[in-house]
């Protein structure tokens, strides 16, 4: 009984869940303050699956292509990639509300952004900087909590990961002290706020694919990746070399979302709520937890961007939004679901 | 088979074991009692190769086991850990499944036949109603006949199980001893611990007495399990009583019911 109504209301968001969200993208690319017409905007998209002009001014096709697009397509990578990351780390760390900077990779990457800025460097050596200094806190962060012995492995990472974040969180602080208050400190906080108003579209293809190879890697594990949310001990007696692919799985999730931040800046709540409410959707088991994961968590970001975009005259930054709406509906389901919690 | 040879086990700053010897045969149930703290928990990790041996080896079907990696161990050897709460609201299903992973290839995803083998294991254990409830709301009983069902899915040749009768009401204790009878008779290598010495009388064909990381003494239950070994085991005195048909019982003798007696 229970299974049945489990299995039909699964198969209702199996085929629910991607039309949605192309209704979402399209939607994106129509809202904004050069409002595309519906008829326009199918007659656009019509021409785009099937590579036929599609005769619309050219006004319109360049908001479409090469304004909108770049930056919805940035927000269904980036979302996509916070929420995958989230859903593996809260499944490694055993834990429903971790999300994916729990290893440090957003300290990190902020440290090397806010230095690339200190220093008034150019835009893409900034995410180069930002991509190193997260991939770089990782790694610290692992190196430590591996020669960590006598510790629970997964609780020597997650106390290096707080120490290394603390540390390079201090450094941040003391970099924004130092920065020009008028020209560099805004752009600091700029970025430690998130935004994809900047977003060109090389830059999307200079992260795709990262994103790419860390999620590709995800997917060929889904189904082992379940058994490292086991302790530790009963992973390794059922065969599971769990050094090995807990340290595949930092690297996968670490690579996208380093590759996230690189050029969104820090978008928090994303990555703990998308998996959360995913899960309590699909089930905890990663094969199917993964797919609903990246659409929901995609479909999210191009929803608050569209939200930022559009809601005041100036744009709301995405990590103000992504709290703002994120915290209270944290709180709602608290408050509410009691099942699928845990 | 498993055996251990002059197995010095613990952990590099507390040894806990020297010396310790022990053997389970095919179609044998072994079980190990000990006060708390006598380091049975630790044997069976270093017996699993959870734990590195701080000296002799550990042999599983004959093969020592650095010899073999920690997938080809899980294809031989099962691990029945005590009843936990899962982190996560895993199918009863999806939980057995996990007992395939020492077979499942490394990027694959189970098979037809790897759920067929799990059902399999969930129906020997008459639980198979349970498939597609969450692990996290089934009784506790039900979960410690999971995490069995779960290492017959691997398909091994020997079971270690960690106090399989902890936390467990007197039926389920019954049921679960009930299976620890029918796997070794079924031709399993079954060891297993517990904190009520009954159970080594219900279904074990050998008992070891362990204390302070060593074998005081070993051998069928009825021999060896007399009051004085169960007094020197326990630091309690124990009455051991043969009830009907030869069957032997045990119970801690305490002074208040002397007490009682005298009155």
């Amino acid at each position: 009984m229970q299974s049945r109504s489990t299995g039909a209301i699964s198969a209702v968001y199996f085929w629910l869940a991607p039309v949605a969200l192309v209704a979402l993208v399209l939607l994106s690319l129509m809202l904004g303050k050069y409002a595309i017409a519906p008829a326009h905007m199918a007659h656009a998209a019509w021409a785009a699956v099937t590579g036929t002009p599609s005769g619309l001014p050219l006004e319109v096709e360049t908001v479409i292509w090469q304004i909108r697009a770049p930056r919805v397509l940035a927000a269904l990578l980036i979302g996509a990639a916070l929420s995958a990351a989230g859903a593996t780390y809260q499944g490694l760390f055993k834990n429903p509300l971790v999300s994916p900077d729990i290893l440090g990779v957003t300290a990190g990457a902020s440290l090397g952004a806010v230095l690339g800025l200190y220093f008034s460097l150019p835009l893409l050596a900034i995410q180069v900087l930002a991509f190193a200094g997260g991939l770089g806190a990782v790694a610290l962060v692992y190196a430590i909590g591996s020669i960590v012995r006598g510790h629970d492995p997964v609780l020597a990472l997650v106390l290096a990961g707080l120490a290394i974040g603390a540390a390079l969180g201090a450094m941040v602080s003391l970099i924004k002290t130092l920065a020009d208050p008028y020209n560099q400190l805004p752009a600091i906080t700029y970025w430690l706020l998130g935004s994809l108003s900047a977003v060109t579209p090389g830059d999307v293809i200079s992260v795709a694919p990262a994103m790419l190879i860390g999620c590709a890697t995800l997917f060929v594990l889904r189904w082992r990746m379940n058994l490292l949310s086991l302790e530790d001990e009963e992973a390794r007696a059922l065969g599971v070399n769990t050094r090995v692919l807990r340290a595949v799985l930092v690297a996968a999730a670490t690579l996208m979302t380093a590759a996230a931040v690189s050029i969104s800046g820090v978008i928090g709540w994303i990555g703990l709520l998308a998996p959360h409410v995913a899960r309590a959707l699909v089930g905890p088991d990663f094969a199917r937890l993964l797919p609903a994961s990246i659409m929901l968590g995609g479909g999210c970001l191009v929803g608050v961007d569209l939200i930022a975009r559009n809601a005041a005259s100036i744009e709301i930054p995405l990590g103000v939004l992504t709290a703002g709406l994120g915290a209270p509906f944290f709180l709602y389901l608290l408050a509410t679901a009691a099942r699928g919690w845990r | 088979m498993l055996e251990a040879r002059a197995l010095d086990f613990g952990y590099r700053n507390t040894p806990i074991g020297r010396g310790f010897a022990l053997t389970v045969a095919a179609e044998e149930a072994v079980c190990v009692l000990g006060p708390n703290g006598a380091g049975k928990t630790s044997l069976f990790k270093t017996l699993l190769g959870l734990l590195p041996p701080l000296g002799g080896e550990v042999l599983l079907n004959g093969r020592g086991l650095p010899t073999l990696s920690q997938r080809d161990i899980a294809r031989a050897l099962a691990y029945v850990p005590q009843a936990h709460a899962s982190f996560f609201p895993f199918s009863v299903g999806d939980i057995v499944l996990m007992g395939r992973a020492a077979r499942v290839g490394l990027t694959d995803m189970p098979a037809e036949k790897d759920r067929l083998i799990a059902q399999t294991a969930l129906a020997r254990l008459r639980i198979d109603h349970l498939t597609a409830i969450p692990y996290t709301q089934i009784s506790g009983g039900e979960r410690q006949l999971v995490l069995i069902a779960r290492a017959l899915a691997q398909e091994p040749r020997c079971l270690v199980m960690d106090e399989p009768t902890a936390n467990l009401d007197l039926a389920n204790q019954a049921r679960v001893l009930g299976v620890i009878a029918e796997l070794a008779a079924s031709g399993l290598s079954v060891l297993f611990s517990s904190h009520d010495p009954n159970h080594a009388f219900c279904c074990a064909k050998r008992v070891v007495l362990m204390r302070e990381g060593a074998i005081m003494t070993s051998g069928a239950p009825a021999d060896v399990m007399t009051s004085a070994a169960l007094r020197a085991l326990y630091d309690v005195d124990v009455d051991v009583v043969t009830i009907g048909a030869g069957r032997k019982i045990c119970a801690p003798a305490l002074p208040s019911w002397r007490i009682g007696d005298g009155e």
